[in-house]
């Protein structure tokens, strides 16, 4: 029986050679030497088609003094599709017979047989080469994919006076978008947003190393501008060459409603004020390219009800079926668009989606981040909401008591309530409740916290509405305090027109009584000083 | 040589075929020495 042995690589060539082991055969090896391209002994080779007697020829070749020299006899070459592939090589034989014609002609006909069935194996293993290729690649963008998920924020900056959404979507392909919050002394709140250039795990690990140094470097600086110098300078001997992160990084005084930020080389923000549209601008370059860099810095007061939206490119080069761009003037209109349901991040995403088509594939990731000041009142220091599916908030220590999954708190302003509804609902996400006692909830929260900021607090923005969202394995509850004073909460009434007209009822005990219907308890509570009316919802049922 | 058109046949990889074709022209010929040289753009040999 005759084993491959082993390879050996030599200016272009490999070679293979071959070991008796199940015979007592004499046959020895020889090295195998390679025939060169533009080597007269291929040219002679290609043109004959068959074996080929060394002996018999008379010219200059490397290749042919090599084999001569091992005494090799015999050549029989490999030819696929007017190619050399290989060849043969034959000492004379055993017996000291020499080659026959019969022999060289089996010889011939074996060797066209190989040439095709190794031409098949070859494009076999090229295909299997691709499919490990292709899981491979896969594999390697849910790595990045996991690293991107667990390091962007799973929970919402809850401010008073503030409300901050985002969203971020991955391409197939996983670009290197994130996004970050920073809760920061003083009650500001830094805001993050960067692309990575390059797709997959290189740009998740890039990703993974700037958000931390960010982290850090927010904490040591006050300036957006001195931050991203910092990490600009850290980052370029670590970052791969040819890659670069372009990052815009704010800072929230959530008190006085001063945004300042720095910008490198990352889209500009759109405020949509109460003016109408504004670019900020600031220049700077992105990290990672040069040290030594400086950034500028801009600020801008937002006002009550004014809208900062910070995007990554995947919004703006994203294109239509047609094949045109989304676009800056685009993205700037569609933010000047104020709506009857003012929902800057859903009508963004949108309008995106409407361009881009329903089948459309992604081309690269979405990263959206809005930041609306919904009221002048004195902003908190932050506390953060779970973000949809999120990992919920931990009320210290592992008590078997409910667990606190979120507590925020709105300004007594009207249409506040969907503010309370939207990040009620973010808070239970994960709990699972059936579709219809869901949204019994949600509309139980909005009655109770409507009732606080209109009968409780009686629209005085300096007065919040307090919410608390809990849970245990067998309930969900959201606690709504409102500042109404010694005012007595009245009882669910049945609505009854006649006594409304009689003024025996309050329009807030029909909302107590819609309450009543919506949730498996109603519980009401005054300390003098505050009304808590707590909705309890049973989770037996839940998805 | 029955089991080397069989593998012809079937479509193996490079490093059986070569295997089976000289093994075939080795039993056959009985050559006093014997070597193979595939180029290595063509196919891949692992030994």
């Amino acid at each position: 029986m005759v084993q491959l042995m082993r390879r050996r690589r030599a200016e272009g060539t490999e070679s293979a050679q071959v070991e008796e082991t199940a015979s007592e055969s004499k046959t020895r090896l020889i090295d195998a030497i390679p025939i060169p391209m533009g080597d007269p002994l291929e040219a002679l080779l290609l043109s004959n088609g068959g074996p080929v007697v060394l002996r018999d020829l008379e010219f200059e070749s490397a290749a042919l003094d090599g084999l001569r020299q091992s005494g090799v006899e015999l050549v029989v070459p490999l030819i696929g599709q007017g190619e050399l592939l290989g060849a043969l090589y034959l000492g004379p034989r055993l017996s000291d017979q020499p080659y026959s014609t019969d022999d060289r002609r089996l010889l011939g006909s074996l060797a066209s047989q190989v040439a095709p069935a190794m031409k098949v194996a070859q494009l076999v293993r090229e295909q299997q080469a691709e499919a490990k290729e292709r899981e491979r690649i896969q594999q390697e963008l849910q790595v990045a994919a996991l690293i991107q998920q667990t390091l962007l924020p799973k929970e919402l900056p809850a401010i008073t006076g503030w409300q901050v959404d985002a969203f971020y979507r991955p391409a197939r392909a996983v670009g290197g978008d994130f996004y970050d919050f920073i809760d920061l002394e003083d009650g500001r709140l830094g805001v993050v947003i960067g692309d990575v250039t390059d797709k997959g795990v290189p740009a998740a690990l890039v990703m993974a190393t700037c958000r931390s140094m960010l982290r850090a470097a927010a904490q040591r600086h006050s300036a957006p501008s001195a931050v991203l110098a910092e990490v600009n300078d850290s980052l370029v001997p670590e970052i791969p060459p040819a890659m670069f992160v372009t990052c815009l990084y704010a800072i929230i005084d959530t008190g006085a409603g001063e945004i300042v930020f720095a910008n490198a080389g990352h889209n500009l923000p759109y405020v949509r004020s109460n003016g109408g549209v504004i670019e900020l601008r600031a220049t700077g370059m992105p990290l990672g390219l040069m040290p030594g860099m400086s950034y500028e810095e801009t600020s801008y007061g937002m006002g009550a009800g004014e809208v900062m939206v910070l995007t990554s490119d995947g919004i703006t080069e994203a294109h239509s079926p047609e094949g045109e761009m989304y676009g800056f003037a685009r993205l700037m209109g569609r933010v000047g668009k104020k709506t009857s349901e003012d929902d800057m991040l859903n009508e963004v995403v949108n309008d995106l989606e409407k361009f881009t088509g329903p089948d459309a594939e992604q081309e690269d990731d979405i990263t959206l981040v809005v930041v609306k000041r919904t009221s002048s009142a004195q902003g908190a220091a932050s506390t953060f909401l779970p973000l949809e599916g999120g990992v919920p908030l931990q009320d210290g220590g592992e008590s078997e008591g409910p667990q606190v999954l979120a507590r925020f708190s709105v300004p007594s302003e009207e249409g506040n309530e969907r503010i309370a509804i939207a990040k009620v609902t973010a808070a239970i996400g994960s709990l699972a409740l059936q579709p219809d006692r869901l949204e019994r909830l949600k509309t139980a929260v909005g009655e109770t916290v409507m009732n606080a900021i209109e009968h409780g607090n009686e629209f005085r923005s300096e007065l919040d509405v307090e919410v608390e969202v809990c849970a245990n394995d067998d309930t969900v509850s959201v606690l709504v305090t409102d500042q109404g004073g010694d005012k007595l909460i009245p009882e669910a009434a049945v609505p009854d027109i006649e006594a409304k007209l009689a003024g025996e009822q309050t329009p807030r005990g029909w909302g107590l009584f819609l309450i009543e219907q919506m949730v498996d308890e109603v519980k009401s509570t005054s300390n003098g000083g505050a009304h808590t009316v707590e909705l309890v919802m049973n989770r037996e049922g839940a998805l | 040589m029955d089991g080397f058109s069989g593998s012809l046949r079937q479509g193996l990889d490079p490093n059986t075929l070569v295997g089976g074709w000289v093994g075939v022209v080795s039993e056959t010929m009985q050559p006093s020495s014997v070597s193979v040289w595939i180029r290595n753009d063509f196919g891949t040999l692992e030994g």
